[in-house]
């Protein structure tokens, strides 16, 4: 049976609705393959022109050609039939026919959280999702998210850095590797997590499929944050199919006007929770995990200007000017009380220039 | 606005230099009608300039901006519009403060003795970090900065990052240093370098040899550990450090202290330039 779903998933250009049709039309995969050409071609005639997809690749592409191209590519299959498909996804209307995957699927037992933003992020947007991602990962959940540039890529990389595990939903063939510049997430991801698609090996990252990817982020995690968005963004289409899903959907408050933040104070509006901070989501998630918290101990002894300095860091990075504002020192002793603070690790320039407090115990920079 | 300032910064030329650079100028057809030049160059080519406009050239090669900027400031705006080929021949004149040009008819030896000051914009469209207004992709943000290359990058010893003015700083609100007090300053330095490279070949910080540095950039104990740990954590070059001490040598004359002390190498440090952009 599963070779007849794998064949059905890998017709290029058919999409799940249209699969839809087809099972209903011929009741199961196998059906759809053994449908003769009459049959087909009355379809065609209907109306359903995609229907030709499907002659054709009876004639060209067989179960087992189909197969052995994909264990080839080192990609694996599951059905939506399959005693270990994700159980999170299989009770959706909607659910993925089939995914192709490497590396592996997040497990049904442990949280997943998906943490998704825009592209074009802010700074401050990029690092909350690096933070996050990370504290989450420590606690054991598993971030989904769909490795695109900006608040995507970076919390998965920060989960990965973390040492936890990062599930990567790609909007094209599990072996393409889009966007081009996060080759080395991917390959980190699908040795330490997954990266998975519904779409076949090769398709090509075309736009149509990424709201399509997006119902499959959603449906993956038991809470989606939306860390930042414009007003017409992907993410709002995630966070939209996660409210259709049941699932939890936070959204991270930002001020009135902030383009970054129209789209999530429009999701709270609409009723999304306010994401509050990573602590008290990893609560709600794990009950009883106790977070190793750094605080600053008594055995770090810091001079007053150190103190000072260090004290008026915010949540986010602070460029040298901002800073030389705050605690009206001169440069050279700012400098001098930054540099002694970064050599012991408590904070870390992220650009040049930049400067912000370490996170709790340590998250590598990007 | 902080080039347009540099050239009213710098310390007066001496007469021995005001007729080398005269002599330069006189090679090249610019000098003016009533004789010697008594201020220290400052040449701002356009963007477009071409490789031999700038190093130099012709049949019988005339100097070009990099020469006529000798004992001055050449001022580069917009760095990332520049060919890459004509910022990499910057290169050799940076380190050798002179420019060879091999014609078929000999070689040609330049002075080319300038500081150089260069701008350039974040990204493309100049709003970068601010998301609200900057619509660049990260790659695109990569590209831009990565179209000047790491060893010319290398060879600039400040880097310092502007922020948007607020309007109050436009309209001079807070009292910031005039030009004139900031020259004052800088004379002061210059003085303190004067007698202290009296009788040696030197006679700015920058044209210290490493040998040079034991003797006249000495630091204490306690500085020596931090720079330690600075070189080792921050995985600094030879030559990078060595940049680093005669930059904090600077900013110690510049506060007439004698003594470069563990603040002077800290903010030297914070000029170095960026390492991972992204």
């Amino acid at each position: 049976m599963e070779q007849y779903w794998e064949w059905l998933c890998s017709i290029p250009c058919l999409y799940p609705r249209q699969r839809e049709i087809l099972l209903r039309c011929f009741h199961t995969p196998e059906g759809v393959w053994r449908a003769s050409r009459r049959e087909l071609e009355y379809l065609i005639e209907k109306g359903f022109r995609w229907a030709e997809r499907v002659l054709r690749c009876q004639r060209e592409l067989p179960p087992e050609k189909t197969v052995n191209m994909r264990l080839e590519k080192g990609i694996q299959f599951i059905s939506c039939e399959h005693t270990s498909y994700p159980e999170r996804l299989r009770m959706l209307p909607d659910r993925p026919h089939g995914l192709f995957y490497r590396g592996a699927l997040p497990a049904d037992g442990q949280p997943s959280v998906a943490v998704v933003g825009a592209r074009l992020c802010t700074r401050g947007g990029r690092e909350l999702a690096q933070d996050l991602a990370a504290s989450l990962a420590r606690a054991g959940a598993q971030i989904v998210s769909g490795a695109a540039c900006g608040i995507d890529g970076a919390a998965q990389w920060a989960a990965l850095e973390a040492g936890g595990l990062s599930f990567a939903v790609l909007g094209c063939g599990a072996d393409v590797c889009y966007p081009a510049s996060h080759a080395r997430l991917l390959e980190r991801a699908a040795a330490e997590g997954g990266v998975l698609s519904e779409l076949p090996p090769g398709a090509p990252p075309v736009r149509h499929h990424f709201p399509m990817r997006n119902r499959i982020i959603s449906g993956l995690a038991d809470v989606v944050v939306v860390v930042e968005a414009r007003q017409k963004s992907g993410s709002l289409i995630t966070a939209g199919c996660a409210a259709e899903q049941g699932r939890t959907v936070l959204a991270v408050p930002g001020r009135p006007g902030d383009v970054l933040s129209v789209g999530c104070n429009e999701l709270i509006d609409q009723g999304a929770g306010i994401f509050l901070s990573a602590e008290s989501l990893i609560k709600t998630l794990f009950p009883n995990y106790k977070p190793q918290n750094r605080q600053l101990s008594d055995d770090i002894l810091l001079a007053p200007a150190e103190e000072l300095v260090y004290s008026s860091f915010g949540l986010q990075a602070e460029s040298l000017d901002e800073l030389q504002a705050r605690t009206a020192l001169s440069l050279p002793e700012l400098s001098e009380s930054l540099l002694s603070l970064e050599l012991r690790g408590l904070i870390q320039e992220t650009e040049r220039g930049w400067y912000r407090r370490r996170p709790p115990d340590g998250l590598p920079a990007i | 606005m902080i080039a347009g300032r540099i050239p009213g910064l710098l310390p007066p030329m001496e007469l021995e230099e005001a007729l080398e650079v005269s002599q330069i100028h006189s090679v090249a057809g610019t000098l003016p009608e009533d004789g010697i030049l008594r201020t220290r160059p400052f040449r701002m080519p356009h963007h477009t300039v071409s490789a031999a406009a700038l190093a130099g050239g012709g049949q019988v090669p005339r100097p070009g901006e990099i020469s006529l900027a000798h004992r001055g400031v050449l001022y580069l705006d917009e760095l990332p519009e520049f060919q890459k080929e004509t910022l990499e021949i910057l290169r050799q004149p940076l380190e050798e403060g002179r420019v060879h040009i091999a014609r078929s008819g000999g070689q040609f030896v330049f002075p080319a003795d300038f500081m150089l000051v260069a701008s350039r914009n974040p990204c493309r469209c100049g709003y970068y970090p601010d998301r609200s207004r900057c619509r660049c992709s990260e790659a695109e943000v990569t590209r831009y900065l990565h179209r000047i290359s790491r060893p010319l990058l290398d060879r600039i010893d400040l880097h310092a990052e502007a922020r948007p003015m607020q309007y109050g700083e436009l309209v001079g609100e807070g009292g910031a240093e005039t030009t004139a007090q900031i020259r004052a300053r800088v004379l002061r330095a210059h003085r303190m370098q004067t007698e202290r490279y009296r009788g040696s070949a030197f006679r700015f910080n920058s044209e210290l040899t490493a040998p040079a540095l034991q003797r006249y950039c000495a630091i204490d104990g306690a500085a020596q550990a931090r720079m330690r740990q600075v070189y080792e954590q921050k995985g600094l070059t030879a030559r990078a450090y060595h940049k680093l001490i005669k930059v904090a040598r600077t900013i110690a004359d510049l506060e007439e202290s004698e003594q470069i002390g563990l603040r002077h190498l800290s903010e030297a440090v914070s000029y170095r330039p960026a390492e991972a952009l992204m």
